[in-house]
């Protein structure tokens, strides 16, 4: 072992075909991470503890045991971040895939870039343990609504499904996050995107109207997402908020 | 000659009649002789001619016939003269020898006192009367029958023949025009769901049996063969993206910066395309849950989402509709029917309407629409219509899937003309 990859952030890539997860390397390796490869899972409990990884991508489909059952186990004993990749696109597979305890997921194919951007994002969230890991609430409820981050839906209190666009949901999820407290449009647009990417750039008061459209129960008269004066928004509800939901 | 199975049934049951009626009539009358068709006076007459014959002997011999006869049912008694022959109408039975001391019956008119009218001569020259009451009271023939009744009698008894005959053949045959109506519903979209098997039509005999059972079986085995189809484009839908994702990592090799971006949009366009027949196998295949969803607010995701991509796509309809449905797959087929609007007309107007429990989701433009003769044609996959139409590259598979979704929902999708012009693209998904 070089003494100076300790400075260097590993990543152990899980995927059974050489090309892919040769070319995955070598990308990321360019950009200063230091890349371990298996094909498979087995022994990777002791890589991750010997290696000290900081981060697993792990492909879905693999022979033998597959990524989930082994996204569970890594999950159970290791606090690092797992990114999931797989050739399935479907929601059903998004979700599995989280609940099965890993932290994004991307589908194939994908642009080098993307995986780039997501690995950064995992690594940049800091302290990771089992417990941070968890903290992160996505099931919100108001109203007799439930809003399930995980699923990424929006259910109404007679039980229908609510589709909303990304920005909504991420709106709808920042005002539960925040309810009952004053949010000005700056606050929200920093809590919607982040990263203030161009795609999104959508004015607060647009995404409300759209908002509004879905959950009020009178369009004209607000009762949940109330207009502040000279404040911006306020999200009146009560909310209950809960941990992800792991299955186990 | 075509002749269909319930003409042959009722040709074999009127024939069969017909035949039978024949042998009975020659079997009777080489047995009897044609003489059997004689009116059933004709045995009472026997009757009378053989107590004749026995009557002639003592009294005490007489009385013992005329007792017998009584207790048969033949009532006679001795008469004192003989009828005048004048009054004697008409003789029955000649005697074989007129002439000569013989058995003899008359009728006599007027009726002879006691109401006889009926008289014998035994061989013997005594002469006997018939009660009046009885059943050989009186022996006269029957008037012919008028021809109305012999019509009414063939009409009545040919009519209920006939009407059996047609109910007979209608129970034999109408099973095997249900069946056949069964098989007609078979087509590719029967294939591609688990829809119900041909049903047993009721009342069905064995061999209607056995023919919708081999119709079954014929309907699994192409079942059998639409799966592995659909699995065999599935399987190669899908480990297409290993080699894309392969290829997406190597472009990052390319150092030409215009000839990278035409390459990862080859690929993306690759990845549509995969993807499309991915959706479109799932839908064929119902591989997918329903859930209560609100329409409304899915239809107004598409077209924000696509407003926001900087298309001019407008909603009019139901902020809120409830529908059970696979948002996904809606959305898809939704999504599609606004690209193809967009494309060719460059705009969009989504329309969302309730009728009779039923959703009604409108995509209309004002563009060039599709000609009458093309319509049934747009919904096949890879369909690329007119020259114009189809000069913009797409995956092929737009309507096909919207189709395919939308029958997985039970629904309709319809193409109609805009006015003035333009397409309108009507779906129809049930409650």
């Amino acid at each position: 072992m070089p003494s100076d990859a300790s400075t260097q952030q590993r990543l152990l890539v899980v995927e059974d075909d050489p090309d892919i997860a040769g070319m995955v390397c070598r990308m990321l390796g360019d950009h200063g991470y230091r890349m371990l490869r298996a094909p498979d899972g087995r022994d990777i409990d002791l890589t991750v503890k010997r290696e000290q990884i900081d981060l697993v991508i792990l492909d879905l489909m693999l022979p033998g045991e597959d990524g989930i059952s082994i996204c569970r186990r890594l999950r159970q004993r290791h606090p690092i971040p797992i990114l999931m990749l797989t050739a399935l696109n479907g929601e059903a597979d998004r979700v599995i895939g989280l609940e099965s305890g890993a932290d994004d997921y991307l589908s194939k194919p994908f642009a080098p870039r993307e995986l780039l951007a997501r690995v950064r994002a995992l690594l940049r969230r800091t302290g990771w343990s089992a417990d941070v890991a968890e903290e992160e609430p996505s099931l919100f409820l108001f109203d007799g609504w439930r809003l399930d981050m995980i699923r990424m839906n929006l259910t109404s209190p007679a039980g229908v499904q609510v589709p909303l666009t990304t920005a909504e949901l991420g709106l709808l999820a920042a005002f539960c996050r925040r309810p009952q407290e004053v949010l000005s449009r700056e606050t929200l647009l920093t809590l919607v995107h982040p990263q203030r990417s161009a795609a999104y750039d959508r004015s607060i008061d647009t995404l409300v109207v759209r908002l509004r459209r879905k959950i009020e129960d009178d369009v004209r008269e607000p009762t949940r997402i109330k207009t502040v004066r000279q404040g911006g928004y306020i999200f009146t509800p009560v909310v209950e908020m809960a941990m992800r939901e792991r299955r186990s | 000659m075509r002749i269909s199975t319930r003409t042959q049934v009722a040709w074999l049951v009127v024939l069969s009649i017909l035949c039978s009626h024949l042998a009975t009539y020659l079997i009777l009358s080489t047995l009897y002789g044609s003489g059997f068709l004689a009116p059933p006076a004709r045995r009472g007459i026997n009757a009378l001619e053989l107590v004749a014959r026995l009557y002639d002997g003592s009294d005490a011999h007489r009385a013992e016939v005329l007792a017998a006869a009584q207790r048969a049912g033949i009532h006679l008694r001795p008469i004192e003269a003989p009828p005048s022959a004048a009054s004697c109408r008409s003789l029955h039975l000649p005697p074989s020898d007129p002439s000569a001391a013989g058995l003899l019956m008359a009728n006599c008119a007027p009726k002879l006192p006691g109401g006889i009218s009926t008289v014998l001569r035994t061989p013997g020259g005594a002469w006997l009367g018939v009660a009046a009451r009885g059943p050989l009271g009186n022996l006269e023939p029957p008037p012919p029958r008028p021809m109305h009744f012999v019509i009414g009698l063939i009409v009545g008894i040919a009519g209920p023949t006939l009407l059996l005959c047609f109910w007979l053949t209608r129970r034999i045959t109408d099973p095997l025009r249900a069946l056949a109506a069964g098989a007609e519903r078979i087509d590719a979209a029967y294939l591609d769901s688990d829809g119900a098997a041909v049903p047993l039509p009721a009342g069905s005999t064995t061999e209607i049996r056995l023919l919708a059972e081999a119709l079954r079986g014929l309907i699994g085995r192409l079942r059998a063969f639409a799966a592995e189809q659909r699995r065999m484009v599935a399987g190669i839908s899908h480990d297409l993206r290993t080699p894309l994702t392969r290829m997406l990592l190597r472009v990052e090799g390319v150092s030409d910066e215009a000839l990278r971006a035409r390459l990862v949009r080859d690929v993306q366009t690759m990845q549509i395309i995969v993807d499309s027949s991915l959706m479109h196998i799932r839908a064929k295949d119902g591989g997918f849950t329903k859930q209560d969803v609100d329409l409304g607010a899915l239809l107004q995701t598409l077209v924000d989402n696509a407003a926001d991509a900087g298309e001019d796509v407008t909603y009019e309809g139901a902020l809120h509709l409830a529908l059970r449905c696979e948002p996904g797959m809606v959305t898809r087929a939704v999504e599609n029917l606004i690209d193809n609007a967009v494309k060719f007309a460059g705009h969009a107007t989504v329309r969302l309407d309730r009728q009779d429990g039923a959703a009604i989701i409108e995509v209309q433009d004002a563009g060039p629409g599709i000609a009458d003769d093309l319509k049934p044609l747009a919904f096949e996959p890879y369909f690329r219509g007119d020259a114009s139409r189809g000069a913009t590259a797409g995956t092929g598979l737009g309507l096909s899937i919207t189709r395919a979704v939308v029958e997985a929902h039970h629904g309709v999708v319809a193409l109609l003309d805009a006015v003035p012009h333009g397409l309108c693209v009507r779906i129809t998904l049930p409650a």
